[in-house]
Parts: C-alpha cells; sequence; structure tokens
C-alpha cells in the first residue's frame, strides 16, 4: 500500500516544518503516479467485481464463494478510496480556509 | 501478509468444503448403486486436503510489517483439495436372485455406504463452511470498522 512518508514529501509537508526548501526525494513515486496507480488498482478490483457479478447473474460462475469475494473486495477497496478522497479533499478544504 | 490474505484463506476453505459435500452428495446419491462404468458396485469416495499457499499474484498489495521481525517470510496457508480416492471397502452382498445384476448364486454387490455416517459427515462439512464464513465476515467488519475511523 502506500508509504505515508513519500506521500508527505510528495505533497510537500517536509519543507513547510523546516521552513527550508529541501530536494524532493527521486527515488520515489510522485503523488500524481501514486495517486494514479492507486486508483488503477481500485478500478481493476471494481472491474473483477463487475465481472464476478455478471458471472453470477448470467449462470456462468462455478464457484459462488469466489464472486462474493471478488465483489466484497471491490466494496472494500472502493471505500478505502472514498475515505482518502474525503480525507484529502477536507485537508484543503482547511487549507482554503486559513486566515492570512 | 497482504490485505485481502484473510479473504483468500477464507473462500480457499470454503471451497474445500463445498468440494466435499459434492462428494458426500455423491456417495448419498449412489448408496444403492450397483452397476458403474468401471464395473462392479459403486465405491465410496473421500476427500483429501491439503494446505495452499496463498497466490502470490494476489498479494500484491501487501501491509508493511515491523521491521526486524521475521513476519516477511510468513506464509499463510489456505487449504485445497489433493485428491478424492476411493475406499477399497468390500462390497455388501445381499441374496436378490431376480436382480439383473445378481450373480451366478443370485447375489447383489451393494456399495458399503452408511447413510447415517454419511449424514453426518454432510453436516460436519456444513458448519466447517459456516465457520469459514464467519472467519470471512469478521475480516469484513474488521475492515469496515477500521474505514470508519477515517470518517471522524
Amino acid at each position: 500500500m502506500i508509504n505515508i512518508e513519500s506521500l508527505s514529501s510528495g505533497m510537500g509537508l517536509g519543507s513547510i516544518a523546516g521552513l527550508q526548501k529541501q530536494e524532493p526525494k527521486v527515488s520515489g513515486a510522485t503523488f500524481e503516479q501514486m495517486l494514479k496507480s492507486s486508483i488503477e488498482e481500485v478500478n481493476n478490483t471494481q472491474l473483477q467485481g463487475y465481472e464476478a457479478m455478471s458471472g453470477i447473474a448470467t449462470g456462468k460462475v462455478k464457484n459462488l464463494q469466489e464472486a462474493v469475494q471478488r465483489i466484497e473486495e471491490a466494496e472494500l477497496s472502493l471505500k478505502l478510496a472514498l475515505e482518502v478522497k474525503n480525507k484529502a479533499i477536507s485537508a484543503y478544504k482547511e487549507i482554503t480556509k486559513m486566515q492570512i | 501478509m497482504g490485505f485481502f490474505d484473510g479473504y483468500n484463506i477464507a473462500t480457499s476453505g470454503m471451497s474445500a468444503q463445498r468440494a466435499r459435500i459434492n462428494v458426500v452428495s455423491a456417495n448419498l446419491a449412489n448408496a444403492q448403486t450397483t452397476n458403474t462404468v468401471g464395473g462392479g458396485p459403486y465405491k465410496k469416495q473421500n476427500v483429501v486436503f491439503e494446505e495452499m499457499l496463498v497466490q502470490e499474484k494476489e498479494r500484491s498489495n501487501s501491509v508493511s510489517m515491523p521491521k526486524g521481525g521475521n513476519f516477511e517470510n510468513t506464509t499463510l496457508r489456505g487449504v485445497g483439495v489433493k485428491t478424492i480416492i476411493e475406499s477399497n471397502s468390500k462390497p455388501v452382498m445381499r441374496y436378490e436372485p431376480s436382480h439383473p445384476d445378481a450373480n451366478e448364486k443370485g447375489y447383489v454387490a451393494y456399495p458399503d455406504i452408511n447413510p447415517v455416517v454419511e449424514m453426518t459427515d454432510l453436516i460436519e462439512a456444513m458448519r466447517t463452511y459456516e465457520s469459514n464464513i464467519a472467519a470471512f465476515q469478521t475480516h469484513k467488519n474488521m475492515d469496515n470498522k477500521t474505514l470508519e475511523i477515517l470518517k471522524q
């Protein structure tokens, strides 16, 4: 999953504390790349979940419990992605509310 | 240990017990079968289980474990069906001279299947399946509760 250290460095949070510019870590992936890859992962899980659902509906599924597992995984990963998005947006709102 | 490993293991247990229920159903259905493709009466079948490593490709999103510990090498094992064996117990001979499968002395070979034993086996398999479902639901509830932390 996402490494918190690289997340904070990607958002530039490390430089706020020290009030001096720090070189961003070149080795780690950027925040944008991380966001993109995790969204892709969630999307893939969703697609698998939909496939399992249509498999149940059309009677193609031979293994009901594995289809149910795929759907549950899809639901949980989507929930996690939603909560992360909500957190990011609320952090952004907090910053826009800041008095200068 | 991955995020979804618990689900994989619980599902593997469900699959294994489902296979067992299928085999027990076949035993019950064929309790009176005197004629098979291979000749002779039906033979009682038994499922043999084996441990199965959780597939590596499904462990891509692994949760980081405490450093220094030896947890990185810890592999969780699910269960799988190794093979289905046929019991070699002797058939039960019954005197039925009018039966088409009777031998020259008038005895018919019936499979040595006790429906009561099969029923208890069926109940045991069903309960084990249910306990695997309980493990799955525990994982799900745990993850949902953890996600609720983010909502506050």
